[in-house]
């Protein structure tokens, strides 16, 4: 089952909050959606779970459209937004089956599911307390039980780790790996990228409504050629070596770190073939050549610029 | 036992989410079991008094224990319980927690259904708590049992009006300004009604039911009451569904179609009012009613999308009249107008046909039929005027800060705006004169000079729409290519 998303837009007025947005996600996968404040990520997810409806493009899953069928959204989606939940004067219990009970889950399937769910989930030991005497944690947990109550075959998270503890972050990672060995496509937006590249398979990364970025994360951290750095070792004087690369073509930035050279290599695998054989066919010796390894926060830092509209 | 759980699970498959969740969370509060016990002590105590009192077979002294213990019991289920429903829903929706229920497959009716359920079952607990201490009043002297037994019926129906309206308010009232405008006027209306109805029911324990009702009357005054009564909840539980509905749906069409239903509702129950009466008189007191509210639905028009959503789209019927009958009823700026605009001609052509028609006396209905015309008339070439005025302005000047949805408000300001500056200008040059009032809709209901009121109104209606022809065009257009698809 494949989630795609074509050509999404979404305007407030003369502010392009969305702009011509394209991706897929497919079940099984985990997939951040990176951004600054204020970049879209929200307004997608509203999108994406028929909450909100685009100003222009498609939502569909396999090939039908959820914006003009939002009954299919329903069906299939599951939606945890950035807010917990606010009923207060409710229990857990009584929470998780009221959803049951508004998508038209049969008594006898309801009564099973709900306990399944809140086994699932570790709220069975809080099933009788109130909603305002929970944790962010366990709030949390209950916003993902209710979500997860009609099997849907996508989830679309809104920063769901933001303001928990270790424990409880640590504890939601093991939860969206299960939930993704189940079978279900993950769509989460956050801002701890460090562990957005422990769980998820691919990053989406978008800043002022539009795309950046979108593939697996090696994809991402490699494949960036526009900002990688090389790091080179050479054999003897430091400063010659330097004076005579700073010459070669795509080399900027260099700076001399210890017994290394280090410098921004604007080019392609194939130009930095072409510059290592330059360096050897000059006489000069090397003994490392190598990219220094990227990681998401890295590329983040790289393609974004942190502006808002 | 497993027949009696089938049953049980049958029917808990078919009762209605919200009203478990609203039920649930309202008798754990401490507000619903404060208000009962305060109010049933009440109840005990004022009953114990007069029980003790001495004097108690004077001839009204059921009568007026009565009235008190049903002031209580209308206080708490016409106001109280009513307002709180509100407030609660008004809440949820500023929090934003009701939008997690329209990505489940529960409809926005069943939202409002559901409240409306629960806030009417706790009005019935609340009465027959109340009940026992009512029928004490009984072996009290004056007490005319038939009255108060349709005392009390007529009351339900009024409190469920009341705490449909609320919920309407609770609807409306989301955030910022908004909220406290809605919140305050839905408040201040519910309690001059409460006063209005507290009156009536007085009467009706005092003088009996043959008296307040018009003797000879008494049948179809109550089935008037009751008819009308249920047909705006009808029509209030639909605006508060439009209003809750997610914005790309055709929200507005079981609106259109409800306040169609209750217009013809009304129209019948003035025809058999003018038929038993053999006057044409309450046709045009009707007319006028009936031209006033949809001269202000203009203002909730306006405030309505001007592009036709694809949810919106793909309910587009076919057939020549369908398609045309559903431009005029589904969501939309421009129906909307088209809307209004028919409705306004049908109550015209009838005020028309029947102030002319032979079978009923005439009075003085000859100048309340051309009073009726040039004020209901003026009237509504205000309202269009402003409101397509509005329309205008928030599309050119503020669209980037402004909603469609609140086009309302800047017609309101407008109109403010224009009756207004006039008055203040002539201040300043020393000018006095009535045609400085002429751009006032509410002046135009006393103006002397009525024609020139007529005249400038029709003149603000014509320029509007001469402005907004491209903006109504494009709709229009929008709409037929998704016809002709």
């Amino acid at each position: 089952m494949i989630l795609s998303v074509k050509n999404l837009c979404k305007n407030f007025g003369d502010t392009h909050a969305v702009k011509q947005l394209s991706f897929q996600l497919s079940d099984g996968d985990i997939t951040g959606f990176v951004g600054p404040n204020g970049a879209g990520k929200t307004t997608t997810l509203r999108m994406m779970a028929s909450i909100d409806e685009p100003t222009s493009g498609l939502i569909e899953i396999d090939g039908r459209s959820i914006i003009s069928n939002p009954e299919m959204a329903r069906e299939k989606i599951g939606f945890v937004p950035d807010t917990l939940p606010t009923q207060d004067d409710m229990t857990v219990f009584e929470y998780i089956d009221f959803f049951a009970r508004a998508y038209g889950i049969k008594p006898v399937r309801r009564r099973v599911l709900v306990n399944d769910l809140m086994e699932f989930t570790n709220l069975i030991g809080i099933r009788g307390k109130l909603l305002s005497a929970l944790s962010k944690g366990m709030k949390q947990r209950v916003s993902i039980a209710r979500a997860l109550i009609h099997d849907p075959s996508f989830i679309l998270m809104d920063e769901p780790a933001a303001g928990l503890d270790p424990r409880a972050r640590i504890e939601l990672r093991e939860l969206l790996r299960v939930l993704s060995r189940q079978g279900k496509g993950i769509l989460i937006s956050s801002h701890i990228l460090s562990e957005l590249s422990e769980i998820c398979s691919s990053t989406l990364i978008i800043e002022q409504g539009a795309m950046l970025k979108f593939g697996s994360i090696e994809e991402i951290t490699h494949n960036d050629v526009t900002h990688r750095r090389l790091i080179i070792r050479p054999l003897g004087l430091l400063e010659d070596f330097s004076n005579f690369l700073i010459l070669l073509p795509g080399v900027e930035n260099l700076v001399v770190n210890g017994k290394t050279v280090e410098f921004d290599f604007a080019g392609s695998d194939d130009d930095a073939f072409e510059l290592l054989k330059e360096i050897v066919a000059a006489g000069r010796k090397i003994t490392e050549f190598r990219f220094r390894q990227q990681n998401l926060e890295s590329v983040f830092m790289n393609i974004t610029k942190g502006e808002v509209q | 036992m497993t027949a009696i759980n089938n049953l049980i699970d049958r029917l808990d498959e078919r009762i209605n989410p919200i009203i478990v969740k609203e039920l649930r969370q309202i008798v754990r509060g401490k507000f619903f079991w404060g208000v009962l016990i305060l109010f049933l002590g009440f109840q005990c105590v004022v009953l114990s008094l007069s029980l003790a009192d001495q004097n108690i077979r004077h001839g009204s002294a059921g009568q007026e224990t009565l009235m008190f213990l049903y002031g209580v019991l209308f206080l708490a289920s016409f106001a109280i319980i009513p307002i709180y429903s509100g407030f609660r829903f008004s809440r949820e929706r500023s929090e934003g927690s009701d939008e997690l229920l329209f990505i489940t497959t529960i409809t926005p009716q069943s939202i409002i259904r559901g409240k409306f359920a629960a806030s009417f079952m706790i009005i019935l607990l609340i009465n027959s708590a109340f009940a026992p201490f009512m029928a004490m009043t009984f072996f009290l002297s004056g007490v005319d049992l038939w009255a108060t037994f349709v005392m009390l019926l007529l009351g339900l129906v009024v409190c469920a009006g009341g705490a449909m309206f609320q919920i309407c308010i609770g609807s409306m009232a989301r955030e910022g300004g908004s909220m406290y405008l809605f919140r305050g006027a839905g408040l201040v209306f519910q309690v001059i009604m409460f006063f209005s109805l507290m009156g009536i029911s007085s009467e009706m324990i005092r003088y009996g039911l043959d008296r307040t009702f018009n003797s000879g009357y008494l049948y179809s005054s109550i089935t008037t009451f009751v008819v009308f009564a249920t047909s705006a909840t009808y029509l209030l539980y639909h605006a508060a569904a439009a209003v809750v509905s997610p914005a790309g749906t055709n929200r507005m069409l079981p609106v259109r179609v409800a306040a169609t239903i209750l217009w013809v509702v009304t129209l019948l129950m003035t025809g058999y009012w003018a038929v038993i009466s053999s006057s044409s008189e309450v046709f045009i007191v009707w007319g006028f009613i009936a031209s006033y509210i949809l001269s202000m639905a203009c203002l909730v028009a306006v405030s309505e999308r001007d592009h036709l959503t694809e949810r919106v789209a793909r309910e587009v019927p076919s057939g020549f009249i369908r398609q045309r009958v559903a431009f005029v009823f589904f969501s939309g700026a421009a129906g909307g107008l088209a809307w209004v605009l028919v409705m306004q001609i049908l109550t015209f052509a009838i005020v028309l046909f029947v102030s002319g028609s032979k079978h009923f006396t005439s009075y003085g209905s000859a100048s309340m039929s051309s009073d009726f015309f040039l004020y209901s008339g003026a009237f509504y070439c205000y309202m269009l005027g402003y409101s397509l005025l509005a329309a205008f302005i928030r599309r050119v000047f503020v669209a980037d800060y402004m909603d469609i949805r609140n086009t309302w408000v800047v017609a309101l300001l407008t109109c403010a705006v224009f009756s207004i500056v006039p008055i203040l200008a002539g201040g300043v040059m020393g000018m006095d004169s009535d045609n400085l009032l002429i751009a006032n809709p509410l002046y135009a209901a006393t103006a002397r000079r009525s024609d020139s009121v007529l005249v400038f109104a029709a003149c603000l209606a014509f320029v509007s729409l001469v402005i907004n022809a491209g903006w109504i065009g494009k709709q229009l257009r929008e709409f037929h290519k998704e016809m002709v698809r």
